[in-house]
Order: structure tokens, then sequence, then C-alpha cells
């Protein structure tokens, strides 16, 4: 069997245009048996296939069955009410590492653009809200194929800074959804959780769809510093001394307890939630998510 | 091993030059300034620091104890700490020329074990440690010479158990000055002479020299804390009284005030009697039995030095002194005779039971007296000498007092007195009494008389007439004469006879001086010295040094040892009771210890307001001073090290701080 080859991060974050790396990223998470999950219900037939345990009955087509005895299910062309709303996180955290490898909002914005790609392609309306140094940036849910555009320029020329993040924009956001929709978080979610979960817990008590996308770096995994640094803050002007030896046992200690905590309550909210590091082929990263069966049922359902 | 002048008593401490790559290594490991970088989980950095904190602070604390120390250390270093510690020869001294002067007094048998024993095991030990034939000495004080053959280790240590303690009283001094002089005639130089005493004052007669230049003197005191001591120094019995008292010393030779019980056992009786003594305080207290028997014992309780605890007493049964009172001018009333006040003042406050017989009769009572029954035969105003019956004295010894009265026949007299060398002339008178020259001397008559009792004399006696004496060569002594020397008073020994010549101005015009206190002494000493009161009781009871320098001990015969001699070897006379070979009364002699052994007063007491004691005034060790310093040096190298190598840790750790 051959190896599936993925993109390599750095090879993407060398392409200059976001379209380009979207659509590329897209096309190397649905080649072969993947099936798009946002393909769901619609007015116009598109064609059959054979049913497999789990479909709904109601697509089955009778008629094909008295003539050929035997089971399939009808599929639509996409024709979807769907919302989803892409909340890019982009403090100062998110710009890790500052040197000219993937910082991890680089990475954050080819997923969000992915997504955005695929929604867009299936005329589903996309949203995007992220930070900036003065507020939030909200692009309202569109579904025209030239919104794209905008929505990857936005991401594309945004630098990430300041101390304002995910929350900020979860803030903004959960005012201004009515519909039910699908809420997708990109973060590095080094944030307050207990005020996360509240938020959480809110958006899933409004009826919304929430996918979380953790995005961190390898360092911030591995701590593999071994010298005298003076760490800054990247949000705050705050900085300590440390060794990295020294500490680091420390650090993945209180690292691993926030993570834990993370994914807790990720889990008791029903949130698809994906730790993603930058050195993860991003295409790998979508097709896995997208690819999940609860996710495509989950989807099912709501249209 | 030099370098440059410098000489290093323990070269291999140079190793430590080693620890100075310690520093260079750290100063070329040093880090850099910390490496600026900006990261985004900063979050978990403080929560990693906050944990951190907690082990920093303790490695804080432990660096700051340590940089205490070693500052501690430091001080402690410049302040030149010692330790004062029983010398102990050892590998740097064993070829050193040693001297061992050892004390063995019979003070040194105190304790248990013994101080004796300690010190001569501890010279042992010393000994062994050194070169088998490394210069050494051996000194025992009672005779410094009698081991200086020995001159090597080993044969001292052949010589060690010949040493043995003696009774008679010796002292360190000449065997100090002998070690001194050893020294100087063997060349031996850098030398250590190491001294072995109990500690007492009484071990050295006075303090000695300071040890010349390149001498170190140990003094070793084998006492270890204060000794207790309560010890019977003397036993006798009071002149003049009954047999059956005893006068008895004791002394307390510790430096605490002690309670005690003396008990006096004869044959049927015993004593005991509760006693106070304060610290070094001696003490004499009289007991009477009723009865008089052949042994007495005294017994204190049993303390740290055993031989003096008893003391077997032999009471003297002796007839009494007799006494013969010729009176030459007896008168009807007996009150207006010399005799009367002689007798008197013989017998004033003396009990019933005297020990003292007086017997007195006129001239003509001598015809058919026995002379030689008398110890002493006083011749009051008698006009004519009676010389038959004094030629008739056959008793040796006795005494003749002849007391020049107004009857006195100087013509008569002059040809016996002629005989003794004397002379005597006409009274003389004075128009006023003239003032007495009493010129004591060192005549035994006067010997022991309190001065209080002469001034008594001196102002009871108004001279209005007296006899002229010329003494002329017969080498009379003259206790007694007048202010311009002329004798009232002469005595003289001869072949076993004492005579006495007094003019007493009784008779020479009636004075009030047979009324005058100062009368009752004199006539006592007179009697006394006439019946040889003082020869009889030099042979009483006597330290055993004095009966040794007396020459007494080849008359001596040793009838009963004193109690706890027969299981220590001593040399020299043993305490205890002694007949006298030639005594034909068997007169008793009771040697015991010289008092000055009893004495456990601590020589460090000597110097008063000084914080050294006296023999570190003089310059002896009495402990070998250890200087602490270089042991302190190793700790503070130590300390040192361990802090070097935790900031270093830490400054690996924290960077710079």
């Amino acid at each position: 069997m051959k190896q599936k080859a993925f993109l390599d991060p750095e090879v993407l974050a060398g392409i200059k245009n976001l379209v380009v790396r979207a659509r590329t990223v897209v096309e190397g998470a649905l080649v072969g048996e993947h099936v798009s999950p946002f393909r769901g219900g619609s007015i116009e037939f598109a064609q059959h296939r054979p049913y497999t345990p789990g479909d709904e009955l109601r697509y089955i087509d009778w008629r094909l069955l008295a003539r050929t005895d035997q089971l399939h299910v009808k599929q639509f062309e996409v024709t979807t009410n769907l919302r989803a709303y892409l909340l890019v996180d982009a403090s100062g955290s998110m710009a890790y590492p500052e040197s000219a490898s993937l910082s991890k909002y680089s990475y954050a914005s080819l997923l969000a653009s992915a997504l955005a790609y695929v929604l867009i392609q299936q005329s589903d309306a996309v949203s995007l809200c992220t930070n900036e140094p003065d507020g939030v940036r909200y692009l309202p849910p569109r579904s025209q194929i030239a919104y794209l555009k905008q929505i990857l320029s936005l991401l594309d020329q945004h630098a990430p800074q300041g101390e304002e993040g995910v929350m900020a924009l979860v803030r903004h956001v959960q005012d201004r959804v009515s519909h039910r929709s699908l809420i997708i978080l990109m973060s590095d979610f080094f944030v307050d959780l207990d005020q996360l979960n509240q938020r959480i817990k809110y958006l899933r008590g409004r009826g919304h769809d929430l996918m979380v996308f953790q995005v961190i770096h390898p360092d911030e995994v591995a701590f593999p510093f071994q010298r005298f640094y003076e760490f800054h803050c990247m949000e705050t002007p705050e900085t300590l001394t440390a060794d990295g030896r020294s500490i680091r046992d420390h650090y993945l200690e209180a690292f691993q307890e926030h993570q834990d905590k993370l994914k807790d309550i990720m889990r008791q909210a029903g949130v698809d939630f994906t730790s993603v590091t930058t050195d993860q082929p991003p295409d790998r990263v979508l097709a896995r998510h997208l690819n999940q069966p609860h996710r495509a049922q989950k989807l099912r359902k709501m249209y | 091993m030099n370098l440059f002048s410098w000489t290093f008593l323990a070269p291999a401490a140079l190793v430590g030059f080693m620890g100075i790559a310690i520093p260079v290594y750290l100063h070329l490991r040093h880090k850099p300034r910390a490496v600026p970088l900006k990261f985004a989980a900063f979050e978990f950095l403080l929560r990693a620091r906050r944990k951190q904190k907690r082990r920093f602070r303790v490695e804080q604390w432990i660096l700051m104890a340590l940089r205490a120390g070693v500052l501690a250390l430091l001080a402690m270093i410049f302040a030149q700490p010692f330790r004062d510690e029983l010398f102990q020869t050892n590998s740097s001294l064993n070829r050193r020329p040693y001297i061992v002067v050892l004390d063995n007094s019979l003070s040194m048998l105190a304790g248990q074990p013994t101080c004796f024993d300690e010190a001569r095991n501890t010279v042992r030990d010393h000994l062994k440690q050194r070169d088998r034939t490394a210069p050494t000495a051996l000194l025992a004080a009672s005779d410094p010479e009698l081991h200086l053959a020995s001159q090597t280790a080993s044969s001292v240590e052949q010589v060690l158990d010949a040493v043995k303690v003696t009774t008679r009283r010796v002292t360190l001094d000449a065997a100090y000055q002998r070690a001194l002089q050893l020294l100087e005639d063997s060349e031996w130089t850098h030398a250590t002479i190491q001294i072995f005493s109990d500690g007492t004052r009484s071990a050295w007669r006075e303090l000695p020299p300071q040890p010349p230049e390149g001498v170190e003197v140990i003094y070793t005191s084998l006492r270890q804390g204060p000794f207790k001591n309560i010890g019977i120094t003397r036993v006798s019995q009071p002149q003049g009284f009954d047999a059956g008292e005893l006068d008895i010393t004791l002394a307390n030779g510790s430096a605490n005030t002690s309670d005690f019980i003396i008990s006096v056992v004869s044959e049927n009786e015993q004593l005991t009697h509760q006693l106070r003594l304060d610290r070094f305080q001696d003490t004499t207290h009289r007991f009477k039995l009723s009865d008089s028997s052949q042994k007495i014992t005294v017994r204190v309780p049993s303390d740290d030095f055993a031989l003096d605890n008893q003391v077997n007493f032999a009471p003297d049964q002796q007839s009494k002194t007799r006494i013969l009172v010729v009176d030459g001018d007896p008168s009807p009333t007996r009150r207006n005779s010399e005799s009367f006040f002689f007798e008197h003042a013989l017998n004033l406050h003396r009990k019933e039971n005297t020990s003292i017989d007086i017997e007195t009769i006129s001239v003509n009572g001598l015809k058919s007296a026995d002379l030689s029954e008398y110890d002493a035969i006083c011749l009051l105003n008698v006009s004519t000498p009676p010389t038959e019956q004094l030629a008739q004295l056959v008793s040796v010894p006795a005494g003749i007092l002849i007391s020049m009265g107004e009857r006195m026949d100087f013509d008569a007299w002059n040809p016996f007195l002629l005989q003794l060398g004397l002379e005597v002339f006409e009274a003389k008178r004075f128009d006023r009494p003239q003032a007495v020259e009493i010129s004591v001397g060192d005549h035994p008559l006067f010997e022991g008389m309190p001065i209080a009792d002469l001034e008594l004399y001196a102002q009871g006696i108004g001279i209005q007439a007296y006899r002229l004496m010329s003494v002329g060569r017969s080498n009379f002594s003259i206790p007694l004469s007048l202010f311009d020397g002329s004798p009232l008073l002469v005595a003289k020994e001869l072949e076993g006879r004492r005579y006495v010549l007094w003019t007493s101005t009784m008779d020479l015009g009636w004075t009030d001086f047979p009324l005058q206190p100062g009368y009752l002494p004199i006539v006592r000493k007179i009697t006394d010295y006439l019946s040889f009161k003082d020869a009889k009781a030099q042979s009483d009871t006597l330290p055993v040094d004095d009966a040794l320098r007396l020459g007494l001990m080849d008359q001596l015969v040793l009838q009963e040892a004193q109690e706890g001699y027969a299981d220590v070897p001593v040399t020299g006379p043993i305490p205890g009771i002694y007949t006298r070979r030639d005594s034909q009364n068997a007169q008793l002699t009771h040697l015991v210890i010289d008092p000055a052994e009893l004495d456990f007063r601590p020589i460090k007491d000597q110097v008063e307001g000084s914080p050294a004691s006296a023999m570190e005034e003089l310059g002896f060790k009495e402990f070998s001073r250890l200087d602490l310093a270089p042991n302190l040096l190793w700790w503070l190298f130590g300390f040192v090290l361990i802090e070097t190598w935790i900031a270093g840790r830490l400054s690996l750790k924290w960077g710079s701080r």
C-alpha cells in the first residue's frame, strides 16, 4: 500500500496565496475515499449510493428497490442554510514563534481558510471573527464565492498581537448568532479555563455546534530550552529569567494540568476538540477531524 | 617542605591548591546573560516558578547558613582558639629529651586508684610511645640521684616499678633542680620535663624557678577533682594532766567543709563525737577516757586518703614527775614561806589526779631524803649547799634549781658553784625597781612559752635587790637578765643534769612578785626544764621526718604499725608505735605522718587575683595547649567548598541573581 503523503506545514507556509493554500489543504483532506461531512439534505437529486446501516430510511429510493431489489439511498445537491462562524484567536500568544517558522496564528489561519473554502464551496455562509488591537474584527456570514477572498485576505494580512484572545471573540459572537450555527474556535486556549468553560456551556446551551481546534507549538509541549532565558510574555510586559533545564519539569507539569483540564471541559460540553501542534500536516488534521463518524452524523442530523 | 622561607608542618594540605581549579572552572563555565525569548505559554512558566521558588528558598537558606558559618569560622580562626589537653608524647616528640620528675611523697597514695599508680602508668604509657633509645631520665622526689644511671626510655621503663612512695617528708624542689642540672650537664636542648604530682601546695617547699629557654615543663596533676580528706595529724597526752586525757589534732585537707564523727576507742570504752571542720582548717580537741588503757584507737571516717584515718596510740604510763622542794627559810606561817608560793604555782589549776607530785621539806629533811627518786630538786633560799646529798644524786636526767635569797651564804655556796664555773657575789640593791631585760634567745627553757607570759613576767617584776652572778667561762646561758645584762637566771645542762640559778628576789626584800601573773608560767617552765619535759615530749609524738632528722630511728623499735601500711609498698619509717632501745622506763614514741602531707590544698589557688595558676605564672604548662585553628581551617575549607558548589549549582540553575 502506498504511503500516504501529507502536506508539510512548512511547505504550505511557503505558499504566499492563502487561497491556494486553502485549496491545497482541502484537496489533500478530501482526496480518495473521503466524503464531505457537510453533504446533507437537498432539494435537487444528485446521485444514488448503496444503503449503509445508519442511513435514514426516508432517503431510501423505494422505486429503485422495487426494480433492482437493492437498497439505495438518494443524495441531493447541497442547498444549505448552514452558518459557520470562524473564530480565530489573534492574540499575542498566537504569534509564537516569531521566527521564520510557521506561527500558531499562521497554522490556525490555514485551517480556518481550508474550512472556509470547503464551506463556501458548499454554499454555506461563513463568518470570520478575529482580534484586532482595538477590538474585534467581525465579518458577517456570507456564502458568495467572492466573500471567501475577503475572509482569506483578512486572515492573511492580520498580525496577532495584544492580550485579547479567544474569550473576547466568543463574547463578541455569542450575542450576534441567533440561529443554531456551527462555531469553529481556533486558539491556543492559554486562557482562564473556568471562564472558558462558562462560555462553552453557554454556546452549547444555545444549540450551537462547536468545533474547537487548539493550536499549539511543539516548543510549548516539549519545552526544549536548555539555556538561560529571559522569557518575555507575548501579551503582557512581564518577563521571567530562568534556566530552561531547571524549570522544565515544573513547566511541563503545569502545562499538562492545563491540557487535561481543557480536554475535560470540552468532553463534558460535548465539543469536538482537537489539539494540534503546528508541525502536524494541516490536511491530515483536517481530514481526521472532518471524517469522524461522529462529525458526519451530527451534521446530517442538523441538516 | 620549604618554600622560600616558609616551612609547612602539613605539606599534604597543599593538595588543596587543586581547589583553585574550581573557581577557574566556574569562571569559564559561567553563562552569559540570559537569552531573551518571547514565549506564549508564559502563564505556565509563572506557575513553574512558583513551585520552583520553594526549593530555591531552601537552597538559599542553606547557602546563607554556610556563608554565616564561613564568617564565624574566620572570626574563630583569628581569635586563635586552643584547648588544653593532658600532655601526651607523640611522634613528633618521641626523640626529644624527656625527664620525668615523680612525686613519691605519701600524699600520692590518695585516691583510688592512687595518684602514684596513675602517675606510674602514665609515665609507662609515655615511655612506650617513645623511641627506645631516646634520652630519658627519671627523678624521684625522695632521691633524685637514685635512677640517674638509666637514661634511655627502655631502661627508665625497667626501673619505674622500683620507685616507691616514701613516708618521709619530701618535696619536688630538689628533684626539679636536679632535672635542670641534668639538662645542663647532658647538654640536652629543647627538652621536656614532666612533673607528676598530686597538685597540692605541699608538694613544693617553695615555688620553683622558671624553666630556661627551650625547656618545656609540663606540670601534671594526677588529682582529678577535689579530694575529701579528714586526717588525724597528731595524738598526744597533754602535759601535766590526767593520763586518760588525749589531745587529738585533726585537719581538713579538702576544699569543702566536712561534718564527720570521730571515735576514740579504748579497751573498755568508746567515745564518739560529731565535728565540723572548715576547708583546710585544723583543730585540736581534748578527749578524756575514764580509764587509762594500754592502747587507744582514734578513728575518723574513711575518705580519699586512707592512711590518716586511724591512729593507734599507747598512752604514756610513766609515773608522775616528782619534784622536791627544799625550803631554806621555812616560816611558822606557811604563807610567809617561798615554798608555799612555789608549790602553789606548780599546783594551781591542776586536778587531783595530776601528773606532778611535789614534796616540800626543810633543809634538815634533806639528810633523810632519797634524792634519786626526784626528777627535779628545787633549793629555795638554802643557806649552805647540801653538797653530800647532791653528790648522791644519781638519777639522770634530773635537775637542780638554786633559788638565791636573803639567807643564801655565798661564801659557802661558791665552792660548789665554782665546780660549775659560776660565782655568786653579795646582793645588790637599787633605789627603785629596775626593768628586766628578757633575752629568751633560743634557750629551751622558754621554748614554747607564749610571749604574753614573758611580757607579764617583765611587767610583774620590780627588781629592788638581786645576787650578783658571774658566769665566767662556764657556758651557762642567761635566759633572763637585767637591763644592763646582769644575769637574773642562768641555766646549763651538764652530764645529764640541768642546773638553774635564779635570783628570784623573793627573799631579797619582800615583793609581790609571787602574786603576779608572770610568776606561775616562769616557775612551771623552770620545773619542766629541770625535769627534762621537753626532751620527753620530743620523743612522744613526732613526724617521721623529725625522727629521721634527730637520728632517733636507730633507737626506735617498731611495736605496732599504723593501720593501712601492710599492703602499701613504701620506703622509710612506718608510722606507728615505737619503743626506744635506750629508754630505762620503756617510753613509747609515736611516729606520725607529716601534717603537710595531709594538706590537699591545690597549688592552683596560690595566686590570688590572677586567672593563671601559680604553675602557669611560672611558665609551667599544666596541659598541652592544642591549637585549634588548623582544625578550623579544614572546616573553613570544607564550608567554602560546599558553599562554592551550591552557589555554582544555583548559578547554573538560576543564572545571575
